[in-house]
């Protein structure tokens, strides 16, 4: 029974806090850049806002504007049901993919919505969808070898078997090959959110935008799916970020409901750690110009890389 | 226990000895590259220390600290001063290859150098093995920088690399080499850089630039 | 004795540094300089001497280490040191009078000939292949400063390509020899002994063979560098165009027979465990060499870009010698190296002599020498001739066998080398005939006074003479001090 539980509160953890998770961030760059900033539960009030509202559709578009935000968002709660989130122990519906398998369910809502940014005909939305299609063209190779890397560390692709061997030794926590995988894959999670210094989340100037510029046709309850579409992969990819990668204690046992609580405390506490990384970011850099991230996230693939042929000598848990 | 851990940590300060070598690949400053080369210098040192440590070698010690005083403050601060500075030099331009060209070509030599070493025939007993390919990568990526760069600073810069990438090697390959030998090597370093450093401005000095692109006058 | 000997041939040549330090007179640091190296060339022949009646010497672990092979090399590099020393007592002394040379650079070219030519004669004297690397590197240092001595923009050039590109290739030798002393870390041996070139050799059997085969590539593609063979030969041509000529004839006939015996040393390791490995990689540099050579001899403008070019195909003949193996292709590699030696050495004096009366080596300024300079005009011909293996000189000899050893083994190659030979003939010769005899042409001016182109006559006639006799009979010492290099790396 538990499992089941478990599972379900697993994906709604995703749903419900995913935009506290962005409004969080949104206020503490604001109060670190010494302005006010919104409420954190400013997201919450813009969806409820927006789920009210109707919305305008332009008649050129097609039924796949009409379905992008619905895809986008299952796909995001797909993943969600997959990954290591509260447990430690896979659930039932964890045997569906392995982080590649993920990351191609991931790669389906991006390259859904930029299908939509097209649709309308609309010549941002075609600038954002090349934009990011470029970028994501230059990042899912790195994104690739990242997996690879952890997979070089623990033998296995599978997210649950990797938490397990980097929790269980601390040998395998400082090869190079998982400290170089980390580096890599927190640029890549930066890249795929479109956060500084990729994009600027709260940018406003179209010509300049690259994530939003491909929801500028949406409006009303589409676009609020939308909204919370994209705060749920920063959560997921954060989520991921820190079980896998660099915290991946602290999670709670499969079989009891108590431990899928402390779980959530558990990952809430390690998305604070990782919220405070990307602020300060945010804050400390400035947007890279366009041709420069190209630069970016080909240090990210070198890190990858390296840290790939590193484990050819050095070796996982196996040698 | 203790091995390995000083093992991991000798894995990881040669990771970084690779990462800026790969730095100064993908830089275009002077000033980068100079203190990418002294901060490289200074993780060799404490390359050093470590297998000094380990093995309880005196000898080791002492090329440690004068890695640190020489390679990691002494070079970079007499080129800083009488290249960097006299010559005015700032942003490269005489780069042949685009950096993103360079560095996925070095990306290349360093899957190459992994791949040279068959870790196999490592022999068991090292401290640690990650640094032996990656001081061949290193070695390869000096080679490179100064095949891309054509300005004469740049190419000693390059130079300057290789030789850490050869101590990179030599230290955990052959810790116990003979202390005549290794001061020999220190000795035809320090003497190779002030020569270098000495035509380096006299090329300055006599072609008002320090580009070897303009080094033509031997074509024929 | 032996150590004496060893330290006399090592540190006379720096009598003409130490003259260096007292005095800035072309003429007395010429002198000293001749003076020294004279003095090491007579150590080296009783040194030599010593090893064929008492065999191998060493001590302190191989620190210091003298056999039949180091024994062959260092009369073959004082013999080169003693013409070239010779050699610069009219260049000090003619370019000093023209204010061509000022007194800081004439100081500098003592200093630095005697440590070069000491380095070089030291790198012979130890069997720890690390301490080897050092020398030759230091020698390295040491003449790119030669190179860069007359400080025209050319020859700072050239000095800067040479010190780059030497380095480069000497460090990758460092690397191969890294691999060396790894490949030998499971043998019971004490970290000195693992670099002690006797002690591998005698061990060769056991060694690592995977490392070995890296060591003596990366070995060979390093000091490959320096001895010039192709594709590592680029710097060669400038320096050697580049620098006075008594360095030139140092660098072409000393520097790249240390870089070829520091080869040999890792061929002898490499051949024990490896065989046909060896001499495969020796064949293909030795026979790119010696195409490439031969390619860029044709039509060359400058004579003394001419004579580096020949070098390079003779470092690569010398190579495909050695890659032949055999007792027959090892004996003719060695004696090539002598004979190459004397005549490259010969043919740069020459080219001293010349520039000294032009001032130019550029092919089209000059011709007619015969009449004004016959002695210079003579050496010219007839040192091209020897170099390009004619009869009745000692090049014809060792190239000759050389051939038979291809011959014996695989009849293609045997062919190939003859064509290459050929063609490196035809090019060679075409250039310098035109510069000897022909109408006058240049502006010609007689090199300072009759004492002085004495002097600088003297290693020309000295050198044809030594190689006439090479191509006619081989003393019977030479002939057992080269079995018994062969019998040492075999």
């Amino acid at each position: 029974m538990s499992p089941v539980v478990l599972q379900i509160l697993q994906s709604t953890v995703v749903l419900v806090f995913a935009p506290l998770y962005a409004g969080v961030l949104a206020r503490a760059v604001a109060i670190v850049q010494s302005k006010h900033g919104p409420s954190i539960l400013q997201p919450y009030h813009d969806l409820a806002k927006l789920l009210r509202k109707g919305s305008a559709i332009s008649e050129n578009a097609s039924w796949i504007f009409r379905i992008a935000p619905f895809v986008a968002l299952s796909s995001y709660l797909t993943v969600s049901t997959i990954v290591p989130i509260i447990t430690d122990e896979p659930l039932p519906l964890a045997f569906l993919a392995d982080l590649i398998g993920g990351a191609f369910v991931l790669s389906l809502a991006g390259f859904i919505i930029a299908l939509a940014a097209l649709d309308t005909a609309s010549p941002l939305g075609g600038l954002g969808a090349s934009r990011t299609t470029w970028i994501g063209s230059l990042a899912e190779p790195a994104l690739i070898l990242v997996f690879f890397t952890v997979a070089a560390v623990s033998r296995s692709d599978n997210p649950y078997f990797e938490n397990h061997t980097i929790a269980g030794s601390i040998t395998t926590y400082v090869l190079p090959t998982h400290l170089l995988g980390l580096v890599a894959f927190f640029m890549l999670v930066l890249a795929e959110n479109g956060r500084i210094p990729i994009d600027n989340p709260s940018g406003s100037i179209e010509i300049s935008m690259i994530e939003e510029s491909r929801v500028l046709e949406y409006s009303g309850r589409e676009y609020a799916l939308i909204k919370w579409a994209s705060w749920m992969k920063l959560f997921l990819l954060s989520a991921i970020f820190m079980n896998v990668f660099v915290i991946p204690w602290g999670l709670g046992h499969a079989d009891t409901i108590l431990g899928g609580l402390q779980g959530t405390l558990a990952v809430l506490a390690k998305l604070v750690i990782c919220g405070t990384a990307i602020v300060i970011i945010d804050t400390s850099f400035a947007k890279l110009r366009l041709f420069r991230i190209a630069e970016f996230l080909g240090a990210s693939f070198l890190f990858a890389l390296i840290g790939i042929v590193t484990s050819y000598v050095v070796g996982g848990v196996g040698k | 226990m203790i091995t390995l851990s000083e093992g991991v940590l000798l894995d990881l300060l040669s990771v970084a000895i690779l990462l800026l070598t790969f730095a100064c690949l993908g830089s275009k400053l002077f000033d980068r590259y100079v203190a990418y080369y002294a901060l490289q210098s200074i993780i060799l040192s404490a390359a050093i220390a470590l297998v000094a440590h380990h093995l309880g070698a005196w000898d080791l010690w002492a090329l440690a600290v004068l890695t640190f005083l020489i390679k990691g403050i002494g070079i970079p601060v007499i080129a800083r001063h009488y290249l960097i500075i006299r010559l005015e030099l700032k942003r490269d331009v005489a780069i042949s290859t685009g950096i993103s060209t360079s560095l996925i070509i070095g990306a290349v030599l360093t899957a190459f150098a992994y791949f040279a070493i068959n870790p196999s025939t490592l022999p068991s007993g090292l401290l640690a093995t990650s640094p032996v390919p990656l001081s061949n990568a290193v070695v390869l990526l000096g080679g490179l920088c100064m095949v891309v760069r054509r300005n004469t600073v740049a190419q000693l810069i390059g130079w300057l690399i290789v030789e850490n990438g050869v101590f990179l090697g030599a230290i955990t390959l052959v810790a116990t080499f003979p202390f005549i030998v290794e001061a020999g090597i220190f000795l035809d370093l320090v003497a190779g850089v002030l020569i270098m450093l000495t035509f380096v401005s006299g090329l300055a000095h006599r072609l008002a630039t320090t580009d070897a692109s303009e080094l033509r006058e031997l074509r024929e | 004795m032996m150590l004496v000997l060893i330290i006399l041939v090592c540190c006379l040549p720096l009598t003409g540094s130490l003259m260096s330090a007292i005095s800035e007179r072309g003429r007395a640091i010429g002198i000293a300089t001749a003076v020294g190296t004279t003095g090491a060339l007579v150590a080296a022949i009783a040194l030599a001497a010593h090893v064929l009646s008492d065999g191998s010497y060493q001590i302190a672990n191989g620190i210091i280490y003298v056999d039949p092979l180091s024994a062959l090399f260092l009369v073959v590099i004082a013999i080169v040191v003693f013409l070239a020393g010779i050699g610069s007592v009219s260049y000090l002394c003619v370019d000093e009078e023209r204010q061509e040379l000022s007194r800081f650079q004439v100081r500098i070219y003592g200093i630095f000939f005697g440590l070069f030519a000491a380095l070089m004669l030291a790198s012979l004297g130890t069997g720890n292949l690390g301490l080897l690397w050092v020398l030759v590197e230091a020698s390295t240092l040491a003449s790119a400063v030669l190179v860069a001595l007359e400080g025209r923009a050319a020859s700072l050039e050239a000095a800067w390509k040479y010190i780059i590109i030497s380095s480069f290739g000497v460090t990758i030798a460092l690397v191969g020899t890294l691999f060396l002393y790894y490949s030998a870390s499971n043998l019971n041996l004490s970290p000195d002994q693992r670099l002690t070139w006797p002690e591998l050799f005698a061990n060769a059997g056991s060694l690592q063979a995977a490392s070995l085969q890296l060591a003596f590539l990366l070995a060979v593609i390093g000091y490959g560098t320096k001895v010039g063979l192709a594709p590592m030969h680029t710097w060669l041509p400038d320096a050697h165009a580049e620098a006075p000529s008594p360095v030139s004839a140092m660098l072409s006939a000393a520097l790249l027979n240390t870089g070829m015996y520091a080869i040999i040393r890792f061929y002898a390791v490499a051949g024990v465990k490896l065989g046909s490995y060896a001499n495969g990689v020796l064949l293909v540099f030795g026979f790119a060499s010696i195409a490439i050579g031969a390619m860029f001899m044709v039509r060359r403008r400058n004579f003394k870009r001419l004579f580096a070019y020949s070098s390079v195909e003779h470092m690569g003949i010398i190579a495909v010698g050695l890659g032949f193996g055999g007792a027959l292709g090892v004996y003719g590699a060695l004696l090539h190296t002598l004979n190459h030696a004397i005549g490259k050495c010969l043919l740069f004096l020459t080219s001293g002599e010349i520039k000294l009366r032009f001032r130019t080596t550029l092919v089209n300024d000059i011709a007619g020498l015969l009449r004004p300079a016959p002695v210079v005009s003579i050496a010219l011909l007839l040192g091209s001739l020897a170099i390009l293996g004619s009869p009745p000189f000692g090049l014809f000899l060792s190239e000759f066998t050389i051939v038979r050893a291809g011959f014996a083994g695989q009849a293609s190659f045997g062919f190939l080398l003859l064509v290459l030979l050929v063609i490196a003939f035809i090019a060679f010769a075409h250039t310098v005939a035109r510069m000897a005899v022909g109408g006058e042409r240049g502006k010609f001016s007689p090199a300072g006074t009759p004492v002085l182109r004495f002097v600088g006559g003297l290693p020309l006639v000295l050198g044809l003479f030594v190689l006439f006799v090479l191509g006619i009979w081989i003393p019977r010492d030479l002939n057992d001090l080269i079995l018994r290099a062969i019998a040492t790396i075999r």
